[in-house]
């Protein structure tokens, strides 16, 4: 099928014929306020004017969202009436000061070293601010205002208040664990050269571009795979991660390690199937090391001499070993206790190595090893790694998925059902459904629906046992649009639906949970198509 | 009230009218930042905030339209105007659901077709527009529902926002809106935008 990309749509989308009424005329015919022979004119000029028809479709939008959207938070809605009070001018007056800062706290933000030496290096430019909100604070202290009035505002800017305050920001977890790695560091070029890895040619080039991860859950290793300071690593390491930092393996001989070797980095994709995670450094250096998975030739063998870098501890580590198996399609258990799939590569390591890239002898990237090794590790293999980053690097996410896009999605659906993975293509979607419960973990996924952009489905009993139902989320919202049956053995799908009353797609995995765990619907009636 | 005379008494600081215009716009500024995926709770809670400050300070007496409805698109310029500026001083990506905004044009002169590469010399800059006429009057055949249908969905709508704004439920939306799709693809393969390729995939 051919694709009906953007560049088409929007060089239809200006399309225009003579005559194109005003907004307010526009709007009018939205809230059908017009005469029924402007209507009928307007109408006419419509069909043949997709610009105007754009331009009425946001219209209705905003009158939508006016009307009928999703309401605010009341709280919010409150303080931002107060900003507009009868009696002082105060709540607006402090938003007016704190609002320009909290847009200059977020630029500084983005600087490589966290927290607590952008707040020193700052500090005289807000010490004159600092001084304002002093007198702002007393000075409404007897009132109505002072620090109630304060007190009132979001998260961020009570942060950012406290951070004024008291010349010193919050040192959460992850900071305090930074401040630690960047101590601990010098200790590592030390510990490189007792265990003579500095001395191997592939430790050499590859020990740059493997990091440390830090979040405030955890710590983790990843390989910078790109010179635009891309990241791979695994998903566990990241999932649920609020806040990540990447630490650089500091030079030999470099005296004390400061902040530099510290960024802050953004998630870009979580797999959590194949417990994959591609992240980017903010504002990566000049000239960054990378270990890149595309450009690999060498096949990978039984027996064959395989070296991999790590990070344990704080201390970068180099380990030989060889491959004991290579699986194409492989399940198992992560450190989360989830299920995970994916190609990979099993390897006999000496001990020491966790995480980061695994390499040939001549330095290639052969995989990634994600998890911590003990004897036997394994790695994540490159063909999985190169769809990862294939889909990872693709457009934005879509709400709906209509235009070509990729996009993951993983909840906790309950009845057992631990994640649901949907990658969408235009046209054909694919739906993973991760499934633990009574030991027997199961994949069904179900393949595309030549009917048009269906994209989560569920599948499960029909009424009274027979054939299988198919429940379609078409606009990933959790909630169910479309149901399909299927009637015998090998038919496609018979009819369509609507559901009745509201059914979520959640609830359905838990009757499908059921269904499974009590072998109503057979195994191979689920079949796993394709691969990631 | 009318629009105008309210935006009036609140330039007057009228707290009765300040407090109406919150409580009848916020949810519209609300779910036009809710489009943008990328920011989290309470930054949007911070941004709509924001974007009332913005009207407060410069805003109300910036704007130069008659009704509401200008007043609406202008609400919603605000607001992307300011969850563009958060994200870009955070150097966070930009994610937008629906970069096809053909409004920003309204003003522009002569023609409407645009050329997404530097322009082809003066003879196919020709050919191209007429191509696209061809197009345009070829899609005049579909109903206006259905064009709209198209449109919205094409546009990232969920189904189930088109089922409230267009009221039509939802099996009709979908098939009306693959039907209308076929009809838009046939309309620019006739008039040789668009190369057409045989079978389709997927199983039924």
């Amino acid at each position: 099928m051919e694709e009906l990309d953007r560049v088409f749509l929007r060089r239809l989308g200006k399309l225009r014929a003579p005559g194109c009424p005003s907004t307010e005329v526009l709007g009018d015919f939205v809230e059908r306020r017009v005469g029924p022979e402007e209507q009928k004119s307007l109408e006419a000029h419509l069909r043949v004017c997709p610009s105007c028809l754009n331009r009425l479709i946001e219209l209705r939008e905003l009158v939508y969202l006016e009307r009928a959207g999703e309401s605010p938070p009341p709280d919010l809605v409150r303080r931002t009436k107060g900003l507009l009070s009868s009696e002082e001018e105060a709540g607006f007056f402090s938003v007016r000061i704190l609002r320009p800062l909290r847009q200059l706290w977020e630029g500084l933000e983005r600087w490589r070293a966290p927290y607590f030496s952008v707040a020193l290096a700052s500090a005289a430019a807000l010490l004159l601010v600092f001084v304002g909100l002093r007198v702002l604070r007393e000075g409404f202290s007897g009132g109505k205002g002072g620090i109630g009035v304060l007190g009132e505002f979001s998260a961020p800017e009570k942060r950012l208040l406290q951070a004024l305050f008291s010349l010193s920001p919050d040192l959460g977890p992850l900071y305090q664990r930074l401040t630690l790695t960047l101590r601990e560091l010098p200790k590592n070029l030390l510990l490189e050269q007792t265990r003579g890895a500095s001395g191997s040619e592939v430790y050499r080039r590859a020990a740059p571009a493997t990091v440390l991860i830090l979040t405030e859950q955890g710590e983790g290793s990843g390989v910078v795979i790109s010179p635009e300071g891309e990241v791979l690593t695994g998903g566990h390491v990241v999932s649920g991660a609020k806040e990540l930092v990447v630490v650089f393996k500091p030079e030999s001989g470099e005296e004390g390690v400061k902040g530099e070797k510290a960024f802050s980095a953004i998630l870009l994709k979580e797999d959590p199937v194949a417990d994959l995670a591609l992240l980017r450094v903010e504002d990566p250096p000049e000239g960054l090391s990378f270990l890149s998975p595309e450009g690999t030739t060498a096949p990978v063998g039984v027996g064959q001499r395989v070296y991999a870098l790590g990070i344990e501890g704080k201390v970068w580590t180099y380990a030989e070993g060889t491959v004991r198996g290579v699986h194409p399609q492989h399940r198992w258990v992560g450190p989360r206790g989830l299920l995970h799939e994916g190609g990979v590569i099993e390897v006999a390591l000496s001990p020491g190595s966790s995480g980061g890239p695994l390499l040939s002898e001549g330095g290639e990237v052969l995989g990634f090893i994600p998890c911590r090794g003990k004897e036997d590790s394994q790695a994540g293999g490159v063909e999985g790694i190169r769809g990862f980053l294939r889909r990872a690097r693709g457009q934005a996410k879509a709400r709906a998925f209509s235009a070509p896009s990729s996009s993951y999605r993983t909840e906790s659906y309950g009845g057992g059902i631990v994640g649901v993975y949907v990658e969408a293509r235009v046209p054909p979607p694919d739906l993973w459904l991760v499934y633990e419960g009574g030991g027997q973990p199961v994949y069904g996924v179900t393949r595309t629906f030549s009917q048009g952009e269906l994209d989560t489905v569920i599948v499960g009993m029909g009424p009274g046992g027979k054939g299988l139902t198919y429940y379609f989320d078409l606009d990933c919202d959790g909630g169910v649009d479309l149901v399909g049956y299927r009637g015998g053995e090998g038919s496609g799908i018979g009819s369509y639906g609507l559901p009745e009353g509201s059914l979520r797609v959640a609830d359905l995995a838990g009757e499908l949970a059921k269904a499974l765990k009590e072998r109503a619907v057979p195994y191979p009636r689920l079949q796993v198509c394709g691969g990631l | 009230m009318e629009i105008r005379e309210l935006l009036e008494r609140v330039l007057r600081r009228e707290k009765e009218a300040w407090d109406t215009l919150v409580g009848r716009f916020s949810p519209l500024v609300w779910g036009v930042l809710g489009k943008f995926e990328s920011l989290s709770r309470s930054e949007r809670e911070e941004l709509c905030q924001d974007v009332f400050v913005v009207l407060l300070e410069r805003g109300l007496s910036s704007f130069r339209g008659q009704g509401e409805h200008e007043f609406r698109l202008y609400l919603r310029t605000i607001a992307e105007n300011e969850a563009k500026s958060l994200l870009r001083r955070q150097g966070r990506k930009l994610e937008v659901l629906d970069p096809f905004l053909p409004g920003e044009e309204e003003e522009e002169e002569g023609g409407g077709v645009f050329l997404p590469n530097p322009g082809p010399g003066p003879e196919e800059e020709v050919a191209g527009r007429e191509e696209w006429e061809k197009v345009r009057l070829c899609l005049g055949e579909l109903s206006l529902e259905d064009q709209e249908i198209f449109w919205m969905r094409a546009r990232g709508y969920a189904y189930e926002e088109m089922v409230e704004m267009l009221g039509l439920p939802l099996g009709t939306l979908a098939s009306r809106y693959h039907r209308a799709r076929e009809k838009v693809r046939e309309c620019l393969r006739r008039a040789g935008v668009l190369e057409g390729k045989k079978g389709e995939e997927g199983e039924s």
